[in-house]
């Protein structure tokens, strides 16, 4: 079972033009914790670890066990390579999304205020 | 070991949060400062509640005006879209927008309302993307009299990818920026890759986060029913329109993120998802886009590989307009 210890500190800064605040992620692993990665290229396979534990957004120190990576790697359909701006493309080429219980930086989600 | 993490800055732009991270937090003050930059001019560029921006004057002109390379390249990633995704995102939705009562700035619409009877309906079916005419060798537009532009869903999405590449190139860092919840990333990915997490609201924060994903390259964008939504004498409202009706799309899936090379297809996938309904599946599918997608229930639906979250169920597969469908 790997381990990996994670700390998250945000902290404001003196706002420049704009209300702006800074946040610094500092993650830590455990010696010989890097996680694995599972990769099913070509197929919409995916390879999930157990996960027992989760960190928290900017809430001090956490620490998680046991963190949870899996891995996805898009079917490639040849033919539809997108490039940046080109509308809807079937492929994402080598790129892969995964799912993590890492502590996000940012949101995707509905364009809220 | 240790390692930093990506220093991350915030800030309101065209009526939304925008952030950018980076993972020298050095580099963070002039990637905050170029970001900045994109953003005002795209505004200038495309704003459709600003008489002074470019594409108004466009609007007023009726006829083939010269036109800067940004609003060119907005306008022609605007018309492709539309194009790739059969007319679900159309960049001619500007009248039917005025006419479901987003006719200003969204913090206005959401405060005041649009007042009793305006907005409840639905403007008939949109001119189309063919109503803008594109001349790339002389960098020259013309829209149709009459017809009102809306760049708003694929603007944001290209100020995000060109404000990401612009910062990991000028800068030398790994870069994720995110403008209203839609996230691009460039240059080298930190240690386990950019973590971002999907919700319904981006501006919810962090600890809302339904699931968390990580990427090393390319762009997530989300489309939501739940925010930019209104009421309008009793009637819900939000601000994704359905092209062939000019109306609000009907909400089947009330949440779709996907993942993709750019912000901008990444976008054009969500929101046309929304558009498509019952069939977004399938279309998603066939485009091979990873997505995800939430109904009204809190089912989750995830395909093309976007990786599975074990804590939800299955979604009913949008059931009701599943059967408006099947009865049209």
């Amino acid at each position: 079972m790997r381990r990996v210890r994670r700390t998250s500190r945000f902290v404001s800064a003196g706002a420049a033009a704009g209300a702006v605040v800074i946040g610094v992620v500092v993650s830590r692993q455990v010696p010989g914790a890097s996680a694995s990665r599972s990769t099913a290229s070509g197929t919409a396979a995916t390879s999930t670890t157990a996960t027992t534990g989760a960190g928290s957004a900017g809430s001090g120190t956490t620490s998680t066990t046991a963190a949870s990576t899996t891995t996805t790697t898009a079917p490639s359909r040849s033919g539809t390579t997108g490039s940046a701006g080109s509308g809807v493309s079937g492929s994402t080429g080598s790129s892969s999304v995964r799912s993590t219980t890492r502590t996000p930086v940012v949101v995707s989600g509905g364009t809220g205020r | 070991m240790s390692a930093s993490g990506p220093a991350l800055v915030r800030m309101r732009a065209i009526g939304t949060t925008a952030e950018v991270a980076v993972v020298d937090p050095g580099a963070a003050p002039r990637a905050a400062l170029i970001l900045r930059d994109e953003l005002a001019a795209i505004d200038l560029a495309c704003s459709r509640f600003r008489p002074d921006s470019e594409i108004a004057a466009v609007e007023r002109a009726g006829d083939a005006v010269r036109v800067s390379p940004l609003l060119f390249a907005a306008l022609e990633a605007a018309c492709r879209v539309a194009e790739r995704t059969g007319g679900a995102v159309d960049p001619t939705v500007g009248s039917a927008m005025d006419a479901i009562g987003y006719d200003r700035d969204f913090e206005d619409v959401a405060g005041a309302g649009s007042g009793p009877g305006r907005g409840t309906a639905g403007a008939g079916a949109v001119p189309g993307w063919r109503a803008i005419e594109l001349d790339a060798r002389h960098r020259t537009v013309r829209v149709r009299p009459g017809v009102h532009v809306d760049l708003g869903a694929t603007a944001k999405a290209l100020v995000v990818d060109r404000a990401a590449t612009r910062i990991a190139g000028a800068l030398g860092v790994g870069t994720l920026v995110s403008v209203g919840g839609d996230v691009a990333v460039q240059g080298p990915a930190p240690e386990g890759g950019w973590a971002v997490g999907i919700a319904p609201d981006a501006s919810a924060g962090p600890g809302h986060a339904q699931q968390v994903v990580a990427v090393d390259e390319g762009a997530i964008a989300s489309s939501s029913t739940t925010v930019r939504a209104w009421s309008v004498a009793g009637r819900p409202r939000h601000h994704i329109v359905d092209p062939a009706t000019g109306d609000c799309a009907a909400t089947c899936w009330t949440l779709v993120s996907a993942f993709a090379p750019s912000c901008v297809e990444a976008n054009a996938a969500t929101t046309a998802a929304i558009v498509w309904g019952a069939a977004a599946p399938g279309r998603l599918e066939g485009l091979g886009v990873p997505a995800r997608l939430v109904d009204e229930r809190g089912g989750v639906l995830v395909l093309n590989g976007w990786p599975a979250d074990p804590t939800v169920r299955t979604a009913p597969r949008c059931a009701r307009s599943r059967a408006r469908a099947a009865a049209s």
